[in-house]
């Protein structure tokens, strides 16, 4: 649960990731465990979609350091109105 | 160009509609195209064509690659397609996936802007996080019947009654709820809502808001009641709580907002709530009252930001004196917060009354329903704020650029659908 106590935006996505690992690794043994293969296809769906998140998710970091040289997320929330 | 794509898409949807007769399953029992999804495709492709037509200006205007905020729109409607004719769960997750990254980018896309970035990234943050849950709820499903077709044998097996259930199946539905809360922004996971809703551009939050919420209802009335419906014990009560709390929030909240977008934000949240009794009835007239309400919400909502999208001050006080100076807008702009607030003879009143008659039709928490009914009384106060400030009040109601006469007439022809769906519902409602 590293998403819930983590400030830093990187660590929040490396946590979130993660969660997906732990997803895949729990998929493959129900796979073995029902012998049978559409978790392992699975996977490899969640393995591309995990990429294609996290290349848009750093490129939006990326935009936000720019910003306000910072990858703090207490910094958004000083943002609000 | 992309008006040409949204009417050919409707079109082939329409062409679609037409074809299936028989609902039938196909890519490897994977995808299920039944009479309800591709009528459901033809809804909400015409309501994509209607925002196209409203907000293909502003869309243009909102950075520099105008060509690129439209080809994203299109993966969104991929998306939609795929969660509405969903079979497999892999093809739900895909769907959800598809339509989750463009909105991030479309919440990013105003870089200059800092609300606009800090909204993407939240929006971000929050929406992968409810990935990673909703995908540990399939794959807890997955270990409870070993499939996951939603139709096979071995998902009704698991699902025959409350008793023969084992807890992994159990803990598995709630994770499902948990994201599915977070996707339709309902009341515990709603928290991210209204700042992203705020710092996107004006131009894509309609889109978000509303089609892109109503097809994430779909795939999960279609999840719940194909495929749990023989349990529906085991979940109602997470649902009604839901419903519940994000009644109260929505519409309590929505009360003390000072700038109109961020109102409708909040009222959004209040809207997911009452498109939640489709979900708690487990019957057929949920169904058609989900289809009514996802088209008189959406083309209202279209009509509200059609004027935000208009003004220099988005607060209560930018809209005084509206009426005075471009009296076609702020009548258009009232027929809808009527629709959305559901007065009779607007087609709110229509989708609010068929959502709650599948609730008394089913027998169960009827106090629920009268809460709902003193809920949409609240929501009266905020809606007719902006009504007052534009008919009664002096002002000169500043804006950024005044709307064409061919605007103009497309924000008339939106609030008749609104009046003409108020006085015939029959015509959206799938007769079988």
């Amino acid at each position: 649960m590293g998403v819930l106590m983590r400030r830093n935006a990187i660590i929040i996505l490396m946590c979130i990731e993660l969660m997906l690992n732990a997803v895949n690794l729990l998929m493959v043994t129900f796979s073995k465990m029902h012998n049978n293969a559409d978790a392992q296809i699975f996977v490899f769906f969640i393995m591309v979609v995990a990429a294609a998140e996290v290349s848009v998710g750093l490129s939006i970091i990326v935009l936000m350091y720019r910003k306000v040289r910072s990858i703090d997320i207490n910094i958004l929330n000083r943002l609000k109105n | 160009m992309a008006i040409v794509g949204f009417v050919a898409l409707l079109g082939a949807s329409i062409y679609d509609h037409h074809l299936v007769s028989v609902s039938e399953q196909s890519y490897f029992n994977m995808i299920l195209l039944d009479n309800y999804s591709s009528w459901f495709n033809v809804l909400v492709t015409g309501c994509g064509l209607f925002y196209v037509l409203i907000f293909h200006k502003n869309i243009a205007a909102v950075g520099k690659n105008e060509a690129e905020y439209f080809a994203l729109l299109f993966f969104i409607m991929c998306g939609v397609y795929l969660i509405s004719s969903f079979s497999s769960l892999l093809i739900l997750f895909l769907g959800l996936e598809i339509l989750s990254i463009p909105q991030y980018i479309l919440a990013g896309s105003d870089k200059e802007n800092i609300k606009s970035n800090e909204a993407s990234l939240k929006y971000f943050l929050m929406g992968s996080f409810s990935t990673g849950i909703l995908l540990m709820g399939i794959t807890l499903l997955y270990g409870a019947t070993g499939s996951f077709d939603v139709l096979s044998d071995k998902f009704a097996m698991q699902f025959v009654s409350k008793e023969g259930m084992n807890a992994l199946s159990f803990i598995g539905i709630m994770l499902l709820v948990i994201s599915f809360g977070f996707k339709v922004s309902a009341a515990p996971m709603h928290f991210w809502t209204p700042d992203v809703y705020d710092g996107t551009p004006t131009a894509f939050t309609p889109f978000m808001a509303t089609i892109v919420k109503v097809s994430a209802f779909l795939g999960f009335i279609k999840l719940f009641h194909y495929s749990f419906g023989n349990i529906n014990d085991a979940w109602q009560v997470t649902i009604a709580v839901m419903i519940a709390l994000t009644l109260l929030v929505g519409n309590i909240t929505a009360v003390y907002q000072q700038s109109v977008k961020r109102m409708m934000a909040y009222s959004s949240i209040a809207q997911a709530g009452f498109m939640l009794f489709s979900i708690f009835a487990f019957n057929t007239t949920s169904w058609r009252g989900l289809m009514l309400y996802s088209v008189v919400y959406t083309l209202a909502s279209f009509g509200v930001f059609a004027a935000i999208i208009k003004m220099k001050d988005q607060t209560f006080e930018g809209f005084n004196g509206l009426a005075k100076r471009q009296p076609v807008l702020a009548a258009t702009t009232a027929i809808c917060l009527f629709s959305l607030a559901g007065i009779p003879l607007t087609g709110g009143f229509f989708a609010k009354y068929f959502l709650l008659s599948a609730t008394i039709e089913q027998g169960k928490m009827i106090g629920l329903v009268i809460f709902a009914v003193l809920m949409a009384a609240i929501s009266v106060y905020y809606y007719f704020k902006v009504i007052i400030s534009m008919y009664f009040k002096e002002g000169d109601a500043e804006m950024l650029q005044t709307p064409s006469p061919i605007e103009n007439a497309l924000y008339i022809l939106n609030a008749a659908i609104i009046i003409v769906l108020g006085v015939l519902p029959g015509l959206v409602l799938l007769h079988q």
